[in-house]
């Protein structure tokens, strides 16, 4: 029945998952290919320095590569995140097989597997907007962003997947040998200790190692936790050095390579560096790998030690308790097995608790403020903001709006105006802003003078000199040198250069000056009101030029400008300055005891008193926030282009594996023969998916961007995606092509179909529905991936891309905005609803997908039982 | 002497009845012999003497089923103590993986005995009256799960005897061995009855005749009839007996 059509598919099916193979071999030869210069060029010095030196110092003349403190930054962020990790996700992962009643343990398998796909970069955030300052103020750490940080986050993470394969291995060992032990009188936890878990060790253990390979290769949670500064115990040996270090930043091999990518020019001896770091991840991974191999073979061939020697060892070690049993008699033995039993229930139990508990302690506050984002109240600010950006709303109702507004600021800006005689260099500002051509530099010192001036004598002195100047009466400098005169002649202009008593680092001026910028604003950070006219604005940067878009940025500016922050030192006997302290102390006290201090506090009075007139809160649902796009650093606006970007990358790059994807799966299930090409196509399958992602965005630097786009971009970023998700794509794939009965080939081939009309009429349309689901699954997993896009796509902040060329266009991703804003953006600060809103959706979006591919998933199972 | 004692016992797995109202005595000693359709809550009956069917979700037990006097459906009996006194055998042999020795060491370490001679005599003792000790003797620390499967099947039976149990439960023991390995078990089942109370389901009409003492004869979770071995075989008095032995149905 093999026509030649068929010989020649199946040659085409082989090359083509030959190809998988041709990508593992690429993504080792090119890494190796460029650790090259660094590993040649400075000989064997070179290699012993790298792994006997702390110094990791690119920028030294000569450089110094020691990436023993990376290893050792690694190492520890691993260990500790598996000292929590392996109990509990073991531990859960019993409670889940064997304690929880059935129909419980159908809940949470998948919703187990939804955590396993919450994007890492949702956890960074969450370390570094949550974790750190918790650690930083209630537990007194110099830095929040440290290895106890990284290692506690890495344990939640990597938990979900520890207990996803060891619950598979422990429930894989079936009914039988745990009824045996049952029968012989044992307790649960003594059929679980003795027997359950001695019999799936090979699965555990490969899930311990599935975990440990995920926190190694992580890369957004060390790299926003860590703390990013090598550090390592010099006694790194000592595991009290160690556990001191917990409270220092360290800095892994992962979050170097992704930090200095950027500072590392592309044929600089760094770089090469970097790729041998990468380099050395993928071998390390790579053993891993063949290790898992070799254990779950090991343990298929052989079930149980049948050494002497070892049954004696094993005697020895248990002496202890059997001495222990001796001692407590029958009835205490009896006692004892069960108050054990009890507490190991008890603790497998606290442990699942624990797991979801921390999972919910990570996603409920990103939820809780990220839908601030969209249900929030509106200020008028931002309807305005709105109407001349998207024009959306209703013009003239938004200005009458705005105008009434005004109309309730306009004593406070009065005030403001009436005070401001204490930062004179305003006016000056103000005044060279009018750009007078004539007499301009006499006319300017002039101006300055009669503002710096400190007595009433001098303000009389240099008034008369401008007056001399004879200007036209509706001059704008004349009219602001009245208006300033007016304001300052009977003011107490001494005070302006003064410490203030309360805080003696800040003088009157300055302290009004801090009042005057939280009200109409600076560059950088936000204002309440923004400035009193609005018109001539419209280059001011958003965050000037409109107030606040929500009410509770309102109120949090509103307690900024009641409550100063002082700095106080501490003295001990002798007055030497221990160290200072912060402390909010009511700024109208700053300016205490002087001419002043009344305005002072009846601004802050009328501010308070009226801020919901001035601003007009109003409940909204901006639905529009998905996709609006934002201002700089997301102060205001939406995440459109993020989404969009996201949704791109993640439908490109499954494209892209797509074709690959289900050859190959076809190649294996249906034309593969067990011998050594095809358990090297798994052997390759299964190294691809354990790749560090970094070291798939070294590759995609390499090979896509310096090769092929030329620069970052779209394409790029898909492409390399494209790799990472290729192996989930294949495992899904393949399963959905065995899981068709081989009745359906049976009857294609009795009406005399060949093998390859078989599977293209009959096996590929059956298996579709499970296709789907790993479609479904890429997507998601492309989503949430930053690390491969950090060089070869992404990028911080810019608008929808678009036109012809998208393909060759970078794009801004959620999931690097979330990395983005989270670590520096001093506006993104300011408006935390639009940082949690931003990661929330990227949770939302993963999850979302993966809830269909379950639900898909569940629906073909029940349908292939049904049949 | 009744020993195991079932009064109007039922036994549901969620809503389905799988043993229905079931009164039965079985006397202290001897083979019982438990015959029937499959399906028919065999297993389900003999599992719920050592509640073993604790195990499956939702499996819900009514009436009273008594073993030495006790209620093993009160909410204060001792599982340990229970299964301690009545061992079983299952239907398809299940060593642990580990060593023939730990196989059979397993219930006595958790009951306290860890002496290594106390433990070898026990050792000795159980594969002798399993039958296997000529066997194995020279290869306790091989694992169990290299031995055939009649011989695994044996070890399970000595394992099982190590707790020193006085009731023996076997679910077709020999529905997975060949003819031979099967012959070697009925065996030592009638060497064993003079010692413990065996209570065996099987549905192997021919092995419940050569084996047993009594036999009773369940059909759709029901106890159709119960008597002497020789009554049941040659002289039924319930017309469906007589129907299942002489092969006109099950
Ligand atoms: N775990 C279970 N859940 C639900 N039904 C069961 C379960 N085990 C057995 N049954 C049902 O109970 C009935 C009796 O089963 P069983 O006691 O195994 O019969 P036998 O051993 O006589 O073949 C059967 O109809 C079977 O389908
Ligand atoms: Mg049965």
């Amino acid at each position: 029945m093999k026509t030649i059509r068929d010989f020649i598919a199946f040659q085409l099916f082989a090359r083509t998952a030959n190809l998988v193979m041709l990508v593992v071999v690429a993504i080792f030869g090119f890494i190796l290919y460029r650790s090259l210069p660094f590993l040649t060029t400075g000989g064997t010095e070179r290699i012993i320095e790298a792994f006997t030196s702390r110094q990791w110092f690119p920028d030294a003349e000569p450089p110094v590569f020691g990436m023993l403190s990376l290893f050792y930054g690694s190492c520890a962020v691993t260990v500790f995140a598996m000292l929590f990790a392996v109990p509990v996700g073991i531990l859960s992962a019993i409670a889940m097989s064997d304690m929880v009643p059935f129909s419980v343990r159908q809940i949470l398998k998948p919703f187990i597997e939804l955590l396993a796909a919450i994007p890492s970069v949702a956890f960074g955030f969450f370390a570094i907007k949550i974790v750190a300052p918790l650690l930083q103020e209630s537990f007194g750490f110099a830095s929040g962003t440290n290895v106890l940080n990284a290692a506690v986050i890495l344990a939640i993470m990597a938990v979900p997947t520890i207990v996803s394969v060891a619950e598979d291995a422990v429930s894989g060992i079936g009914r039988e040998i745990r009824e045996a032990s049952y029968s012989l009188g044992a307790t649960r936890a003594e059929t679980i200790l003795q027997v359950v878990l001695p019999a799936s060790r090979s699965g555990i253990l490969a899930a311990v190692i599935l975990g440990t390979m995920r926190a190694i290769g992580e890369t957004m949670v060390v790299w926003m936790a860590a703390g990013n500064a090598a550090n390592m115990p010099t006694a790194w040996y000592r595991v009290d050095q160690v556990i001191l270090g917990l409270g220092d930043a360290v800095r892994t091999m992962t979050a170097t390579i992704a930090g200095d990518i950027g500072e590392a020019p592309a044929d600089s001896l760094h770089r090469s560096a970097l790729f041998t770091v990468g380099l050395l991840l993928l071998v390390f991974t790579f053993a891993m790998n063949l290790l898992t191999e070799f254990i779950t073979k090991r343990s298929a061939n052989r079930a149980a030690y049948d050494r002497y020697w070892l049954l004696c060892l094993k005697e020895i070690f248990s002496t202890p308790k059997t001495i222990f049993f001796h001692l407590l008699g029958s009835r205490g033995l009896t006692m004892f097995r069960r108050i054990f039993d009890t507490l190991f229930t008890l603790l497998s139990f606290l442990s699942i608790t624990l797991l979801f508990l921390a999972l919910a302690v990570v996603i409920i506050p990103i939820f809780k403020s990220g839908i601030e984002a969209v249900v929030f109240q509106e200020t008028v600010e931002h309807r305005l903001f709105l109407l001349e950006k998207f024009r959306r709303g209703e013009s003239r109702i938004v200005q009458e709006e705005f105008r009434e507004c005004s109309e309730a600021r306009r004593p406070v800006y009065a005030r403001l105006r009436n005070l401001s005689w204490l930062a004179p260099d305003d006016w000056i500002a103000e005044a060279s802003q009018l750009g007078r051509e004539t007499k301009k530099r006499r006319l300017n010192r002039a101006f300055r003078d009669l503002c710096e001036a400190n007595s009433k004598e001098d303000l009389q002195v240099a008034f008369d000199k401008i007056e001399k100047f004879n200007l036209d009466k509706t001059d704008a400098v004349f009219q602001l040198a009245h208006e300033y005169y007016n304001i300052a002649v009977n003011a107490d202009l001494s005070l302006r250069g003064k410490p203030t008593v309360i805080d003696p680092s800040t003088s009157y001026a300055a302290a009004f000056k801090q009042i005057r910028t939280l009200i109409t604003g600076v560059e950088g950070t936000g204002c309440i009101l923004g400035p009193p006219a609005r018109d001539g604005s419209e280059h001011l940067p958003p965050e000037v030029r409109y107030g606040p878009a929500h009410w509770t940025t309102a109120q949090k500016f509103l307690k900024q400008i009641r409550y100063a922050a002082v700095w106080k030192p501490r003295t001990d006997d002798n007055g030497n300055i221990l160290q200072s302290e912060k402390m909010l102390v009511n700024r109208a006290l700053l300016f205490e005891k002087t001419a002043v201090a009344a305005d002072i506090q009846a601004l802050l009075d009328e501010l308070e008193h009226d801020l919901d007139k001035m601003l007009k809160p109003r409940w909204t649902f901006y639905g529009n926030y998905f996709f609006d796009s934002a201002t700089a650093g997301h102060y205001m606006g939406g995440i459109g282009p993020e989404l969009l970007g996201t949704a791109l990358i993640a439908l490109l790059s499954i494209l892209f594996a797509l074709p690959l994807g289900i050859i190959t799966a076809a190649y294996l299930v249906e034309t593969a023969k067990d011998n050594t090409a095809t358990r090297l196509l798994r052997l390759c399958i299964s190294t691809l998916a354990g790749v560090p992602s970094i070291v798939f965005g070294l590759f995609g630097l390499a090979i896509i961007v310096e090769l092929i786009t030329g620069k970052p971009c779209l394409l790029a970023g898909a492409l390399t995606l494209a790799l990472l998700i290729l192996p989930v794509v294949i495992r899904t794939a393949e399963e959905a092509i065995r899981a068709v009965p081989q009745t359906y080939r049976e009857a294609a081939i009795g009406l005399g179909a060949g093998p390859l009309w078989t599977f293209i009429s009959v096996t590929f349309p059956a298996s579709l529905p499970g296709i789907l689901t790993g479609i479904i699954l890429g997507i998601s997993r492309a989503a949430g991936e930053t690390a491969p896009l950090l060089f070869t796509c992404a990028v911080a902040s810019g608008g929808f891309v678009a036109g012809s060329n998208l393909l060759f266009q970078p794009t801004p991703v959620l999931s690097y905005a979330a990395y983005d804003m989270a670590v520096g953006d001093r506006l993104a600060e300011i408006v935390p609803y639009n940082q949690f809103g931003l990661v929330a959706t990227l949770i939302l979006f993963v999850l979302l997908l993966n809830i269909a591919a379950i639900t898909l998933r569940a629906g073909i199972t029940a349908r292939l039982r049904g049949a | 002497m009744t020993i195991i004692q079932a009064d109007n016992f039922s036994l549901y797995y969620g809503s389905k009845l799988a043993v229905n109202r079931v009164s039965m005595d079985i006397d202290t000693g001897g083979v019982t012999a438990i015959i029937g359709p499959s399906g028919c809550g065999k297993s389900s009956f003999l599992r719920s003497i050592n509640r073993m069917n604790d195990l499956i979700p939702n499996a819900r037990a009514e009436g009273t089923l008594i073993v030495d006097g006790k209620n093993v459906y009160d909410k204060r009996i001792d599982l340990v103590m229970l299964r301690r006194h009545v061992g079983m055998v299952f239907q398809r042999p299940n060593p642990f993986p580990k060593s023939i020795f730990d196989n059979i060491a397993y219930g006595p370490r958790l009951q306290g005995i860890r002496n290594r001679s106390a433990l070898n005599g026990i050792i000795e003792s159980c594969l002798k009256s399993a039958a296997l000790w000529d066997e194995v003797k020279d290869s306790l620390a091989k694992s169990a799960l290299a031995l055939s499967g009649g011989q695994q099947q044996r070890l399970c039976i000595a394992r099982a005897l190590a707790t020193q149990p006085g009731v023996l439960l076997m679910d077709e023991p020999c529905s997975a061995l060949d003819p031979i390995a099967t012959g070697k078990i009925e065996e030592l089942i009638v060497a064993l009855k003079e010692r413990y109370t065996i209570v065996i389901v099987t549905h192997n009409m021919q092995q419940a005749a050569r084996i047993s003492d009594r036999t009773a004869f369940f059909c759709l979770g029901e106890l159709i009839e119960y008597d002497d071995t020789i009554k049941i075989f040659t002289t039924p008095s319930n017309p469906q007996t007589e129907a299942y032995i002489t092969g006109r149905f099950g």
